[in-house]
């Protein structure tokens, strides 16, 4: 069982899950991915949430259906789940950032050395 | 297709309803929750669907069948709760081979091996078991009967921690491998929310809302903000509840119908508000609580 | 979706069987009540042994009447027991409805009183031979010049049968009344009290009707018909009974 976490919703988690997994790599592109009563079991959640996290993939073309075969991973699924990230995910994290950083009352320079502080923390990791 | 039609169904002890004119349709092969506090009636809904109690008034089909003394909803349902009394003079090995010979789709193996992994003997007598153990049994019972309607009231009642994860987790899997119409009633919905595809929220007899797990999750959105900003903004918003979170701070629970960033951008902190809670102001005597009543 | 579909008589059956199990104590009540039975008409023997004919006579009939009247009161008292709750309820717990539960109901009380009239009729032969070996002559031979001793077993049994189906009916309906509303507990004794007082006794006329009659296919159709009657008119009030109110 997957272990699930923090206020979002599942079917959204589901649907994360899956994209790291294609990320990653470990579904490559028209890789066949769990059907929804694999991912409840995985998960512990009923069918018709996972189904919901599978639908949500395909409505974003990241999945595509074969009749009576199930789902499977579209040939540009990677490069769309970068670009909702970078637009989404990202840009909501430093939307949460600069809020932060208004009540903390720190003007811009502050707050763009610590990004790049950060950047430089990042490149050090990786050194 | 819908397993249970219920149309202004009405079911009144001594003049005073407890199911008052319920409209509801439930769906096949999905789990539904019937949640609502103490006497919300759900009780005395599921008892009128398997035949056990018969409506005063208004209509209801299982299966396309008045339930009250149908054998064909009688051998396809079944109505688990901590109640339930098996005969004295059958051991508990004996009660399963009587539940093998009525329910055709009876599943003996599964029935087995929940039975050992609980460690219940076969020489056991129902009326000397633990409370808890009552009820594990009971579970098991109404698991191995596959019956297409399978209701279970209140199910995890007296279970310690460890047990009612098991019997949540057995549920799951066990619908999995065999997709049937399950309603399990409860006033904790935290507990098995996962579980759900469906919520029927009662109160007073009556339907408060019935919506998909999902849905209900991305009801309601707790707002926090400064008096003034939450005050208006809640003008024109269903609220389901509100309080002072802190001096000249407020926090307000409203129904969903807006997009988030909105209400955000004018400074409000918004937090998703748990189903269970949802449930719980949905359904509230009193916009106010127990202390504002001593 | 697969649904399992049960003709109603499959299901009588089934619970017929499942009665015969798990009601196994209305049979070890049955022995208790024919022991004691026993243990009273041997003493009884045993203590008038040296009192008037008659009374003798009277007391040993073929199979000892304390017996068959302890075995009328076990018929009776059970089949009130089968209309309480618990009973009728344990019943709901597989598959069932209320005809299938009334007619199995029927079976088994019809089962139960056939192995009643054969135990008695076997215990009136046991009180004979007991009191072959604790009695005085004199009173055994005057036991064996009643000719009802010497009657078929098997109508004996037949008929003792039907005695106590017919009063199962009885406790049957009084169960299911008493179901009801739990003042007929109160009102029902008082019919009985009443009917005994009444003038001429109606009580009285029952018993003439039935143990009065000596055609023997007359007392089987009054009898047959009145338990019948006396099932049908108890399922008036278990139909519409609720389950767990």
């Amino acid at each position: 069982m997957v272990e699930m976490e923090g206020s979002k919703p599942i079917y959204i988690q589901i649907a994360e899950w899956l994209e790291n997994q294609m990320l990653s790599g470990y579904f490559q592109p028209h890789d066949k991915v769990h059907s929804q009563y694999t991912l409840a079991d995985l998960f512990n959640i009923n069918p018709a949430t996972a189904a919901k996290g599978l639908n949500m993939l395909h409505d974003e073309h990241i999945l595509y259906n074969k009749r009576g075969l199930g789902k499977f991973v579209t040939g540009d699924a990677v490069a769309i789940i970068r670009k909702k990230r970078k637009n989404d995910t990202l840009k909501r994290m430093l939307r949460d950032v600069v809020t932060e950083a208004t009540h903390l009352q720190m003007d811009d320079a502050e707050l763009m050395e610590m990004l790049r502080d950060a950047i430089h923390e990042r490149g050090e990791d990786q050194a | 297709m819908n397993v249970i039609e219920a149309t202004d169904l009405t079911k009144t002890y001594k003049g005073v309803p407890a199911v008052d004119g319920l409209t509801v349709t439930i769906k096949s092969d999905a789990i539904t929750g019937i949640i609502g506090r103490n006497g919300a009636g759900k009780t005395t809904l599921l008892k009128m669907l398997v035949g056990f109690i018969k409506e005063t008034s208004g209509e209801m089909n299982v299966f396309s069948e008045h339930p009250f003394n149908s054998l064909h909803v009688s051998a396809n349902s079944i109505f688990i709760d901590d109640h339930m009394l098996f005969p004295d003079a059958l051991t508990l090995g004996e009660l399963l081979k009587e539940g093998e010979r009525f329910y055709t789709n009876w599943d003996m193996t599964f029935a087995k091996t929940l039975f050992d992994y609980f460690s219940f003997h076969p020489d056991q007598h129902h009326n000397q078991l633990s409370k808890g153990k009552k009820t594990t049994f009971n579970m098991i019972f109404g698991l191995a009967t596959r019956s297409e309607l399978t209701i279970f009231d209140e199910p995890t009642t007296g279970m310690d921690a460890a047990v009612r994860n098991d019997f949540y987790r057995v549920l799951l899997k066990d619908y999995l491998a065999h997709p049937r119409t399950i309603l399990i009633s409860s006033h904790h919905l935290d507990e098995f929310d996962h579980l759900l595809e469906d919520v029927l929220l009662m109160d007073e007899g009556q339907q408060v809302l019935h919506m998909p797990m999902d849905d209900l999750k991305e009801y309601a959105v707790s707002l926090t903000g400064p008096d003034a900003v939450v005050g208006q903004w809640l003008y024109d918003k269903t609220v389901l509840a509100k309080k002072q979170s802190a001096p000249g701070m407020m926090q307000a629970v409203v129904k969903q119908d807006f997009a988030i960033e909105q209400a955000e951008r004018l400074g409000m902190k918004a937090t998703p508000v748990a189903a269970s809670d949802v449930c719980i102001y949905l359904t509230a005597k009193t916009k106010g609580g127990i202390d504002d009543v001593l | 979706m697969s649904f399992n579909n049960v003709p109603i008589t499959q299901i009588v059956l089934k619970q017929y069987r499942y009665k015969l199990r798990a009601y196994y104590q209305v049979f070890t009540s049955l022995v208790v009540m024919q022991l004691l039975a026993l243990l009273f008409s041997s003493g009884g023997i045993m203590t008038s042994g040296g009192g008037s004919y008659g009374v003798n006579a009277h007391l040993n009939t073929y199979t000892g009447d304390l017996i068959i009247i302890f075995t009328f009161l076990w018929g009776f008292i059970n089949a009130i027991t089968i209309t309480t709750k618990a009973y009728r309820e344990d019943d709901f717990l597989f598959v069932t409805n209320r005809q299938s539960q009334h007619l199995s109901n029927m079976l088994f009380l019809a089962t139960a009183s056939v192995i009643g009239g054969l135990t008695a009729t076997l215990a009136g032969y046991l009180l004979r031979v007991i009191i072959y070996w604790t009695s005085d002559e004199a009173t055994f031979a005057g036991m064996i010049d009643d000719p009802t001793t010497f009657i078929d077993p098997l109508i004996s049994i037949v008929t003792v049968a039907l005695y106590v189906v017919m009063f199962c009916a009885f406790g049957y309906l009084i169960g299911n009344i008493i179901q009801l509303h739990r003042l007929f507990m109160v009102i029902i004794p008082v019919l009985v009290v009443g009917g005994l007082l009444f003038d001429p006794p109606i009580t009285l006329k029952i018993y003439a009707f039935f143990v009065g009659e000596t055609n023997i296919l007359l007392f089987l159709l009054k009898t047959v018909v009145t338990t019948v009657f006396l099932f049908a008119c108890s399922f008036v009030p278990l139909r519409q009974k609720e389950v767990r109110p």
